[in-house]
């Protein structure tokens, strides 16, 4: 191995271990870089493992292994915090609020946006969101903890007069005063002239159970937070993104059929649909906390 | 008759005792018809005064405290309130389910929305619906009307108004395009750049909701010494309020219902209530999706509970319940005679007199036919045919004969 050769391997390392891309690697070996550092989170939306997308029959979905058009692929990521070695974690720092962040109250949120507008998703918008950016001291880190939903002091704003991206109107969830959390979405390939007696099967997830105090007009409280706190606890943003399994989230209900309540799962806690989908959340149904030394199936860290 | 009217007399005294309390509660103006509040909370300086214009007995409303009253927002929400444009397909207008002679509902058992769809709940009336401390047939988390608004415009199941993402600034643009917007809206909220958005749309809309007081029926001209009730109305009176027929625990308030939010309200309970419509297997179940507070809060003990209404212009409002299960008030009081309803056949069947989830507050009463129709006529009492015509509420894109 020649010595231009291996000291292009030390700064590549270098590099995947300490500023996660950009800057050209020269010959020379990269200093340890000491400022912030860049970290992209990228979210793909996949079906055991293939990158799916709108307006394309995703197959095999389902107790009935049945075929699906994407409806909607949205969800809420608040508090992104990344993992060191020793189990101490540290918040990413958001760049400025736009249309898909938002730093307030303490607080971070991103709305991951991965449908397109297209086929199915008419009803969505053109514009997508598969990134969160942001930036953490320099350091190492082995893993990502995330947390799919809203924050309580950001969940219950006004719709419209909301800062971005609390102000998608898609999103907002008045029957609960709050804002679906995710909302995933697959409807009959064949649209009306399909074979599913119930057209679509929706995922929304949101915290539920809430009450407020008229008095002072405010929320007070959700008896089902539904929020889904949960760490990849091996990941590399630069060499890794994040998948979001359709089959697992929908796996062993049937999805061309409503057992009962809403049509597929909006965290109803009687909802027959509710149990498998929020099994795969790793989510009590009901107390809407995350299920004690549950693992979670729908998001899995894979190569870019 | 002389014995009949000293009685009369005293019931006045008693309840304008009551009101009197609501008086002390509320504001402590005098007791005339209209009484104008000053100071007024709620007034938004710069955008025209607001005076509350009270009925007589009615404590001062609570506004929200970042969207005060103003005329200009009223009249601006009003020009909202009817226009067909606020809806994606522009088919629908909020007065489309809430119709003025109508006491603002539909006539309708379960309201349909702009692309067709229908409600699976039966639309509400609007007058004095600034007191309501929650909003809708059966929502703990629905405190005002501009959250409760996000409903009907943006709402997917069933959609409504039909607002989204991708039409929603179109809508805009809809009514920048109206000349007369332009004013209304920089006049109701002065000071901006581009008042015509989707945050003062709501804000105006719900002023005007606020706006819509009605206090002016038979009844409360009755309790003014202004007007005697006719023997069966004042026997149905006697019912409403009397330990027999019970009616008051569910709708005893000056606005006849037991939600009541105002100025000076401290605590403010929001009680809902199983009243045995459907007892479906004997196991207390209501049908989806009209399973009341249940449908939000997944307690078992919360089926079929729904909010008690106001009960004002209540002879306007037919159809009756959360699902338009009655035609007539004759029905609804031959339900609540009845202790529940009971259904004989079909996926409902169940007794709901009963169920073991109905309110203690609902009982057999045995009203006989003669009480009945009284009851009636004292229900009818309570219409305020003044509030049904006032121009002030009315549609103004109306061809003015």
């Amino acid at each position: 191995m020649s010595l231009k050769k291996s000291l292009h391997l030390i700064s590549l390392t270098a590099l995947l271990s300490a500023c996660g891309g950009g800057g050209d690697s020269g010959p020379a070996p990269a200093p340890v870089p000491s400022g912030p550092r860049s970290i992209n989170l990228d979210f793909v939306a996949t079906s055991g493992g293939t990158p799916v997308r709108c307006g394309t029959e995703v197959p095999g979905l389902g107790s009935g292994a049945v075929a699906a058009q994407i409806k909607d692929f949205r969800f809420y990521v608040a508090n992104v915090q990344l993992l060191k070695a020793d189990g101490t974690k540290q918040a990413l720092t958001l760049g400025a609020n736009d249309d898909w962040n938002l730093t307030k109250d303490g607080h971070t949120l991103s709305l991951v946006d991965l449908e397109d507008g297209t086929g199915a998703c008419a009803g969505g918008t053109a514009a997508m969101n598969a990134r969160i950016s942001g930036t953490v001291p320099a350091g190492s880190y082995v893993g990502v903890e995330l947390t799919v939903g809203v924050p309580p002091t950001l969940n219950h704003t006004d719709t419209v007069a909301a800062p971005r991206p609390l102000d998608v109107t898609a999103m907002a969830w008045s029957w609960q005063s709050g804002r679906k959390f995710a909302k995933i979405e697959v409807t009959d390939p064949a649209g009306a002239t399909g074979n599913w007696t119930s057209k679509t099967f929706n995922v929304h997830l949101g915290s539920t159970g809430c009450t407020g105090n008229p008095a002072v007009g405010e929320i007070v409280s959700c008896s089902a937070p539904n929020r889904m706190v949960f760490a990849l606890s091996s990941f590399n943003p630069d060499s890794q993104r994040i998948a979001v399994d359709l089959k697992e989230l929908l796996a062993g209900n049937d999805i061309t059929r409503n057992g009962g309540g809403a049509a597929g799962c909006m965290s109803g806690t009687t909802d027959p649909e509710c149990p498998k989908v929020f099994d795969a959340l790793a989510l009590q149904l009901g107390s809407g906390v995350p299920v004690v030394g549950g693992q979670q199936r729908l998001f899995k860290a894979v190569a870019r | 008759m002389k014995r009949e009217s000293r009685r009369s007399a005293r019931l006045r005294a008693g309840l304008g005792a009551l009101a009197a309390a609501w008086l002390m509660l509320g504001c402590g103006g005098g007791g005339t018809t209209l009484q104008e509040q000053a100071p007024n909370p709620g007034t938004s300086p710069g955008a025209g005064t607001w005076a509350w214009q009270l009925p007589a007995n009615f404590p001062t409303p609570k506004v929200p405290e970042d969207n005060p009253m103003s005329a200009a927002k009223v009249e601006l929400g009003r020009f909202l309130f009817y226009d067909r444009r606020l809806s994606g397909n522009g088919q629908q207008a909020c007065a489309s389910c809430h119709q003025q002679d109508r006491a603002f509902t539909d006539g309708l058992a379960r309201s349909l929305g702009s692309t067709g769809e229908m409600h699976p709940r039966n639309a509400q009336g609007l007058a004095n619906v600034v007191y309501n401390a929650t909003l809708t047939w059966a929502n703990p988390s629905l405190l005002t009307l501009e959250r409760q608004m996000e409903t009907p415009l943006f709402g997917e199941h069933p959609v409504e108004m039909g607002v989204t993402d991708a039409n929603r600034a179109e809508i805009l643009q809809r009514l920048r395009s109206d000349a007369g917007y332009g004013p209304r809206f920089a006049t109701a909220f002065p000071g901006e750049a581009d008042p015509v958005s989707w945050a003062h749309i709501v804000k105006a809309i719900a002023s005007f909701q606020r706006s819509l007081l009605s206090g002016n029926s038979k009844y409360d001209r009755w309790l003014a010494g202004k007007e005697l009730l006719n023997p069966a109305e004042e026997r149905g009176m006697r019912l409403f309020f009397g330990e027999k027929a019970e009616c008051f625990h569910c709708h005893g308030s000056f606005n006849f219902n037991d939600q009541v939010l105002h100025f000076a309200s401290r605590i403010v309970d929001t009680p809902f209530h199983n009243t045995g419509l459907f007892n479906i297997g004997g196991t207390g179940a209501f049908p989806e999706p009209n399973r009341g507070v249940f449908e939000l809060s997944g307690r078992p003990e919360d089926m079929g509970k729904f909010r008690a209404p106001s009960l004002r212009n209540v002879e306007f409002t037919a159809p009756y319940m959360h699902d338009g299960s009655f035609a007539s008030l004759e029905q609804v009081v031959a339900f609540y005679a009845a202790g529940g309803r009971v259904i004989t056949s079909g996926p409902f069947a169940g007794d709901g007199r009963a169920s073991p989830l109905k309110s203690d507050l609902v009982a057999r009463i045995d009203l006989n036919e003669q009480e009945q129709a009284d009851l009636v006529a004292f229900l009818k009492a309570l219409s305020d045919h003044e509030f049904i015509r006032n121009p002030r509420h009315a549609d103004p894109f109306a061809k003015t004969p």
